[in-house]
């Protein structure tokens, strides 16, 4: 919890420091914008038989965004906070961006925190793997929290390559005990502590300091978008459990990794084709007398993603067909097993989007991602969009998972505990609606 | 000479007269299409801000308003950075556009809630802009060689001269079958535009006012596009445009959307 609250001090500083860019100097021109939006957001489960999970959501949510020029530097601020009456482990305030930054051709620095978006594909991002995530939005694509870091992009040729520093190992966001989109077992009535990280020097802690540091080159090439990275950080997707033998508590562990990876997007006429791929080798930590690590443990993966978007024009409107498909790539097992946050393994994607390109800018999604190693476990998801007048708009999701943890006839409880991928959230069928007021 | 031999000369005569007349009236419309061409260039950069009005068929008003950059770029198609400011919710989405002559454009699209940059396709030009009666077709680069052009003689509209002129776009993804322009002797711009649909239907036409010069070169304030098969209108405005703006390659990179 302490690290929902530190960002809303350092959020009072962002304000504190754009206001003092606000300050007008003679000859030099300077530009502050900002926008924000006020949202309802609803959400109902269906209800499940286990009495702490919370199956209904209804929440106050607000977007603040602030930007400031004053060539050559510039400032940006972008919160998040959410006020939930049903379900107050909801309740968050979140910097997405807060961050001052320098221009000058062809070198650009930002200091602070920053929202990276490294993917290529639409339902897989091996690739974008920077940002720590916020695991009790959107099952799908969970929402990203800022990471402070120090960026220095140098452009050349037709793209750039740039470097980052993170010092701050900031914590993802985990759903509570009472979530339904929580990856930890629900029947069991184990307390869930604090996360822990294990470091460079492989010792497990909660320390917030780490050195950490990426480096990425983006290039375009005719028709393709490629792009090249490596980073050594501690990942915030993946968490084994360990016992806190001090507490009793289980407590997710993060490991430190080194990945290397790229993307690539090329259009070939219609068709967009594109490709993501992350390798992680990871930091196993060292024995600890008060953490009792689990038997799983991380192991060394390739995570691969390639997709298809196929477009063509209907009427006033645009639909775009979207194949993609993701493979987990492990060497010294058959088969993954750690229990990482995320649902897909190795899973394929079958979607359709529509654009209606109207006053309203009506948009239809729907997909299904069925798994591959066993075709009975698939999750549809679907999204509707659709601007009311001209500041309001309406956004409707509904995500339906039927993924049976394979318990042979042993329980639920033991079900829970053996299940991986999709099976974390077999049932958690959603349906909530956003209704947004924007200025 | 007999009379059937005098009805076949005459109308070989008449038929070669008629192709003579025809290939004459393609490279006459093609010069004054090339000429236009090289009037309205040279203005190396373009900003400007725009709004939109769209007006349905019961006369409701909706706005959009959007900014506008774009460069010449030589031996290439013009670059532009169009940015969405209004409505709220898509405020700060950019589309980058590199045109290319003779192939498709290149184009990205910034997403700025999410903070993506998305390569996409530009394939679909038939599609409505932003709702509107615009397609991406109509707002891209029109360049010369998009069309094959015919002089349909001159005439006077508004009490304008002009020269009406046919042309038939070459791409067979365009959605018309062909587009009739009276183009301003003065300006070098159309006046109006017909548009016919794919079954050779008249569907919408635009027209342009509010002429005004920028440095040598001639612009109009407003395009005006009313869709004769759905009555519905779209007016679109420059509220301010600079040509000869002070921008340079750098602001048009795929990075630069991030800015």
């Amino acid at each position: 919890m302490s690290g929902r609250w530190l960002g809303w001090r350092s959020a009072l500083a962002a304000a504190a420091g754009l206001c003092l860019l606000a300050v007008p100097a003679e000859g030099k021109k300077l530009k502050v914008k900002s926008q924000g939006q006020l949202s309802i957001e609803g959400r109902v489960f269906q209800p499940d038989d286990i009495d702490r999970t919370q199956d209904t959501g209804l929440g106050l949510a607000g977007r603040l965004e602030a930007n400031a020029r004053y060539k050559p530097f510039d400032g940006q601020l972008r919160l998040f906070s959410r006020v939930d009456a049903l379900d107050d482990t909801r309740n968050l305030v979140a910097i997405e961006e807060l961050y001052l930054g320098f221009k000058m051709k062809p070198v650009r620095v930002r200091v602070g925190y920053q929202l990276l978006n490294w993917s290529a594909t639409e339902a897989f991002h091996p690739a974008d793997m920077l940002n720590a995530r916020n695991y009790d939005s959107r099952l799908e694509n969970p929402d990203k929290l800022g990471e402070p870091m120090v960026e220095v992009q140098v452009r050349f040729w037709e793209g750039n390559v740039s470097a980052y520093y993170m010092p701050v190992r900031r914590a993802p966001i985990l759903p509570r005990a009472a979530s339904r989109l929580s990856p930890f077992p629900k029947r069991l009535d184990v307390p869930l502590g604090d996360p822990l990280f294990s470091g460079r020097d492989r010792q497990i802690g909660d320390d917030w300091l780490e050195h950490q540091w990426a480096l990425r080159i983006e290039q375009t090439l005719g028709d393709a978008d490629l792009s090249l990275h490596v980073f050594q950080h501690v990942d915030r997707s993946q968490p084994t459990q360990v016992v806190d033998l001090f507490t009793g508590d289980i407590r997710p562990l993060f490991h430190f990794v080194t990945q290397v990876g790229g993307t690539w997007q090329q259009v070939f006429g219609p068709v967009v084709g594109k490709l993501e791929v992350g390798h992680r080798e990871f930091g196993y930590p060292d024995p600890s007398p008060r953490y009792r690590l689990t038997h799983r443990e991380m192991l060394d993966h390739t995570q691969i993603a390639a997709g298809l978007e196929f477009g063509w024009g209907i009427g006033q409107g645009e639909g775009t067909l979207i194949l993609e498909g993701q493979a987990m790539i492990t060497y010294d097992e058959p088969k993954l097993a750690t229990p990482d946050l995320g649902p897909y393994q190795r899973d394929a994607l079958l979607g359709y989007r529509h654009a209606f390109n109207d006053t309203s800018s009506t948009r239809l999604q729907a997909g299904v991602i069925v798994d591959l190693e066993d075709p009975s476990e698939w999750m549809i998801a679907a999204r509707f969009e659709r601007r009311l007048g001209d500041v309001w708009s309406l956004e409707a999701n509904l995500r339906a998972i039927m993924a049976e943890p394979d318990d042979a006839g042993a329980g639920p409880e033991l079900g829970e505990l053996i299940a991986v991928g999709l099976e974390r959230w077999n049932n958690a069928n959603e349906l909530n609606l956003t209704l947004s007021r924007f200025f | 000479m007999s009379l059937p031999r005098i009805l076949l000369f005459a109308s070989a005569a008449l038929l070669s007269a008629t192709a003579v007349a025809a290939a004459d009236s393609a490279a006459e419309g093609l010069a004054i299409a090339k000429r236009c061409d090289a009037a309205n260039s040279g203005f190396g950069s373009e900003e400007a801000e725009l709004e939109m009005v769209l007006i349905n068929a019961s006369g409701d008003r909706v706005k959009r308003k959007l900014a506008m950059k774009s460069i010449e770029v030589e031996d290439e198609g013009d670059r532009s950075m169009l940015t969405f400011l209004w409505p709220p919710d898509i405020k700060g989405t950019k589309l980058l556009t590199h045109g290319r002559v003779g192939k498709s454009d290149k184009q990205w699209l910034y997403l700025s809630a999410m903070r993506r940059v998305k390569r996409i396709s530009s394939r679909n030009q038939s599609g409505a802009f932003m709702g509107s009666e615009f397609a991406f077709e109509d707002l891209g680069g029109q360049e010369v060689s998009k069309y094959t052009w015919n002089l349909d003689g001159e005439e006077t509209l508004e009490g304008r001269a002009a020269w009406k002129l046919t042309r038939v776009p070459t791409s067979r993804r365009s959605g018309y079958s062909k587009q009739i322009v009276w183009m301003d002797k003065e300006y070098q711009q159309p006046l109006r535009i017909d548009f016919y649909d794919r079954k050779q239907a008249l569907l919408k036409t635009l027209t342009a006012k509010g002429f005004a010069r920028h440095g040598k070169w001639w612009r109009p304030k407003t395009l005006e596009v009313v869709n004769h098969q759905t009555h519905k209108k779209s007016i679109l405005e420059w509220t301010e445009r600079e040509l000869e703006a002070d921008l340079d390659e750098d602001e048009f990179d795929k990075d630069a959307l991030e800015d």
